[in-house]
């Protein structure tokens, strides 16, 4: 039991390594070849978590093997777009127009049935509103609707509202984020300032948002605020 | 960048690994093989207490080998293995010269198994 305890540690602390040094990716956005990398890593990690007579090194050299591979060739595909269409594909444009392309679906090797599914995930419920859609290689579609069904934005409407940007979570749960006080167009100084000038000890701020205009929002622990 | 960089030292460590541990196996086995070997021609022409420090002799270069070989490959491959050198003190006590020599010809014939079986040939990759 114990070897299986110090087995099943060494493969974690390799694989969280290896799945850092593949990058963030949703599972839901995985490239097909990312998809097959994810999916054999779990198998070959596996393998000698439940085999304690796997040599460890046999899984080892394969992963270590399966992700520099997975790296080299997406690295390849960014100077290459013939390798990448090759590695991941290439997107498909399955509605033109209001029209579907059914040449290009069957490529595809989907029905209408699956098209019109996939439109319903997007909100689009009629076809002839549709003035593009495509098929992106992680199997995810990309809907453009004709100008008349698009929703209005305020550009639209003549409205230029303020940009205030996005607010940074400078302080969750008590501890003030350096990494995000960094990324705001705050210093350290000026955030401890706002947090002496609110009264409110750092430790006791659930969190504290400030965005480029200087506005602040502060919630305190346990809804005390 | 820094990844690319990365995934060329984990491809190297990879590569690295698998040649060390293929010429580590290589070696230690052909020296066992040897060994053995060695044991047969022994047995057939040395006195029993010439036999018998020999014989633990090759039982110590067992027990030193199989603890990087273990590494390598499966424990059930080399069990076999392990059951014959293992057994060969007993033999030499228990049973005569004759069975002696078999355990270590077939001890030799698994362990030649072995390495074939690690060698980089259409079989062993398909």
């Amino acid at each position: 039991m114990a070897v299986t305890l110090i087995r099943a540690t060494i493969l974690y602390v390799i694989i969280i390594f290896l799945i850092r040094l593949m990058g963030k990716r949703q599972i839901g956005e995985l490239q097909p070849s990312e998809l097959v990398i994810t999916i054999l890593i779990s198998e070959i990690a596996s393998i000698p978590m439940e085999n304690n007579s796997v040599p460890i090194i046999n899984s080892v050299v394969a992963l270590f093997a399966l992700v520099a591979y997975e790296i080299l060739t997406s690295a390849a595909g960014l100077k290459s777009n013939k390798l990448r269409s090759v590695i991941q594909g290439h997107p498909v444009i399955v509605i033109r127009d209001g029209k579907i392309d059914a040449k290009a679906l069957k490529k595809l090797r989907m029905t209408v049935n699956d098209l019109v599914s996939a439109l319903r995930q997007k909100d689009v419920f009629e076809i002839s509103q549709v003035s593009y859609a495509i098929f992106e290689t992680n199997g995810k579609i990309s809907v453009l609707l004709k100008p008349e069904y698009r929703n209005s934005s305020a550009a639209d409407l003549d409205i230029y509202p303020a940009d205030n940007g996005m607010p940074f979570a400078v302080v969750c749960d008590g501890e003030i984020i350096d990494e995000t006080v960094k990324d705001s167009t705050f210093d350290i100084s000026h955030v401890k300032k706002i947090i002496v000038s609110s009264k409110i000890p750092v430790e006791e701020i659930l969190i504290m948002t400030v965005d480029s205009k200087g506005n602040v929002y502060i919630e305190r622990k346990e809804n005390e605020a | 960048m820094k990844r690319v960089a990365f995934a060329l030292i984990l491809l190297s460590a990879a590569i690295v690994i698998a040649v060390w541990s293929g010429t580590v196996f290589r070696n230690e086995l052909a020296s066992l093989s040897a060994s053995l070997e060695r044991l047969i021609d022994i047995s057939e022409a040395e006195s029993d207490e010439i036999l018998k420090d020999e014989t633990e002799k090759v039982v110590a270069q067992w027990e030193k080998s199989s603890k990087i070989l273990h590494s390598f490959v499966l424990h059930e491959g080399m069990d076999t293995v392990e059951q014959n050198i293992t057994s060969l003190p007993l033999l030499l006590k228990h049973s005569d010269r004759l069975t002696f020599r078999n355990k270590c010809i077939e001890a030799i014939n698994q362990i030649e198994n072995l390495l074939n079986s690690e060698k980089i040939s259409i079989e062993n990759i398909l």
